[in-house]
């Protein structure tokens, strides 16, 4: 039933002890890092957990800023691997691991999976990107942890992913929850039912974009499994972080990896017990990049109460939106200013933009509206269709999704007063 | 040469009307005009006799337009008329980006409207062929 008792079902007071101290340690490695040597990380005095506050909060923009090494604080031979966020134009947020590091992320992958069920006699599909995205690593290697057959099929390829489903025997998928849809759109229309083709899948892992716990109810019943809830980011090592268990009512968040407060995203005071507010997220076991009281700007409450599986970890709700203008789509990560940054370096269009998003069937769109610069026009179809189909390209590279992009007549787009305006999302959470 | 008015415009209802109501009573004539699409856009091409006062006009009310040269080629007798002419222009390998064309006095007289990018050399083997290439204001003294 545990992976890892000691740990996952130890009392409040023992945690918190092992809080405090993995706070000072990290707080001293920390140091060792420019960016917080200059903050003065060692002077500071921490006499309980609630002294955090105290300590400055730590920015994605701080991540670009420190860019590259500036938050690493050890040697960079003990580094065995980064993770880096998606884009070309802007300052790459890179995460950087020492092979401890990789080991306990890897110990807390395990420790979710065990948790809902995954056993070494599993059939393991991971659906989920591979490469400098963490979803895809992060999970194979729980599941090889685990002593599970694992398959690393990445996204896509709906048609593999059906055959090696069936063909293998699988038993556990990971998966982003608008691709589970998506598959279960496809198998509809081959008329194939899904509980007779795979009759030993048992459950499926999603994550990596928020979703509600009526897409969680249509994945259960469509596949006749239970779907489990994962939430991860990249600056906290990526999937591992926070895990539903088999109870599902909310998210058990490893609080001897990461301290954990919820704070007003405008003041950054703590919010009341149980109040919705940003995730602020320190970590304390990591070596290579420890981060002080991240702002995630994903929004969620901690969930009062013990959970009936006997876990200690407290938990948190759904992610019920992000303070920041952030978009995920299809598990990517997007930032309206991304969008902006290609349109300036391409020629022909003007600088005003509108991102629609939208749900067709199961699957999302992204749709960029640019409106064409009326001093640049010829009057050539052609080159018109050359242009749209160059900023598609351009796009694509940056986001790495493939939006649709629409040319529009000068001055037909809404000049924005603020960066919410140029994002109308009419997609079916 | 000739010049041709394009406007740029998205593939939604009421955009042609909306040109129209623009140039009507702006003592603007429209000769002709055509619609190239592709998808959601396209392009409106217009011979019209003022085709510079048409351009500041509709560039006034925030249209993409461009004026661009184009040939119009009179051709009496269709399509025997016509093909002498294709044959021509096929014999010397001469490509047409894109053409239209239009009646102007029934079995009479059709104005063919060529874009080339081989303007000078089409403009002497027309010559030699004997063809008329009209002017601007050629076209609207028709």
């Amino acid at each position: 039933m545990y992976w890892d008792k000691d740990a996952e079902c130890m009392s409040r007071d023992a945690l918190e002890e092992l809080q405090l101290v993995r706070l000072r340690d990290t707080l001293e490695r920390a140091s060792k890092a420019p960016f917080y040597r200059q903050q003065g990380l060692a002077d500071y005095v921490i006499r309980d957990l609630a002294d955090i506050r105290k300590l400055p909060v730590t920015t994605k923009q701080d991540l670009r800023d420190a860019y590259p090494y500036g938050m690493v604080s050890t040697s960079l031979d003990d580094v065995i691997r980064l993770h880096s966020s998606s884009g070309t134009t802007g300052v790459p947020t890179v995460v950087y691991h020492s092979a401890h590091d990789i080991d306990r992320w890897t110990e807390l992958v395990t420790r979710c999976m065990y948790m809902i069920g995954v056993r070494r006699s599993d059939v393991f599909q991971n659906m989920i990107g591979y490469g400098l995205f963490t979803g895809g690593l992060g999970l194979h290697y729980g599941a090889e942890r685990l002593g599970c057959l694992t398959i690393p099929t990445g996204p896509g390829n709906t048609k593999r992913q059906l055959k090696f489903m069936k063909e293998f025997d699988v038993s556990t998928i990971h998966v982003i929850p608008s691709y589970a849809l998506h598959l279960a759109d496809t198998l509809d229309a081959m008329g194939v039912d899904p509980r007779k083709e795979f009759p030993h899948l048992r459950r499926a892992i999603v994550g990596a974009e928020p979703h509600s716990e009526e897409t969680r109810r249509k994945i259960d019943a469509f596949y006749g499994i239970e779907a489990y809830n994962s939430y991860g980011l990249s600056e906290m090592n990526g999937p591992g972080v926070a895990f539903e268990c088999q109870v599902r009512q909310g998210m058990h968040l490893w609080e001897d990896a990461y301290l954990i407060e919820i704070v007003n995203p405008a003041t950054l005071e703590p919010v009341a017990p149980g109040e919705e507010g940003e995730l602020l997220l320190t970590t304390l076991t990591r070596e290579a990049m420890p981060i002080i009281r991240y702002r995630t700007k994903d929004l969620t409450a901690l969930i009062p109460g013990e959970c009936a599986c006997g876990r200690t970890h407290r938990r948190i709700r759904r992610i019920t939106g992000r303070s920041d203008d952030m978009l995920i789509l299809k598990g990517v990560n997007i930032f309206p200013i991304q969008v902006e940054q290609v349109l300036i370096g391409i020629e022909g269009v003007g600088r005003n933009y509108q991102i629609i998003l939208e749900s067709r069937g199961h699957n999302d769109h992204m749709i960029v509206r640019v409106e064409l610069d009326p001093n640049l026009f010829s009057g050539d179809l052609t080159l018109l269709e050359r242009l749209r189909k160059r900023i598609t390209l351009e796009l694509r590279d940056e986001l790495l999704i493939t939006p649709e992009v629409d040319l529009c007549e000068p001055g037909s787009i809404p000049v924005a007063q603020g960066k919410a305006v140029r994002v109308i999302d009419n997609r079916e959470i | 040469m000739a010049h041709q008015l394009s406007l740029f415009v998205e593939n939604k209802p009421g955009k042609l009307n909306a040109i129209m109501e623009a140039i009507i009573g702006k003592n603007i004539d429209i000769k002709a005009f055509t619609i190239a699409s592709a998808d959601k856009f396209g392009i409106i091409k217009l011979l019209v006799n003022e085709p510079n006062k048409a351009r500041e006009l509709l560039k006034g009310l925030g249209f993409a337009v461009a004026l661009a040269d184009v040939m119009v080629i009179e051709i009496v007798d269709m399509p025997a008329g016509m093909q002498q002419l294709t044959s021509l222009f096929s014999r010397e390998g001469i490509n047409i980006d894109s053409a239209y064309a239009f009646t102007l006095q029934e079995g009479t007289k059709t104005l063919f409207i060529i874009e080339t990018k081989e303007a000078a050399r089409i403009t002497e083997l027309l010559a030699e062929g004997g063809y008329k290439v009209l002017s601007d204001a050629r076209i609207y003294s028709l």
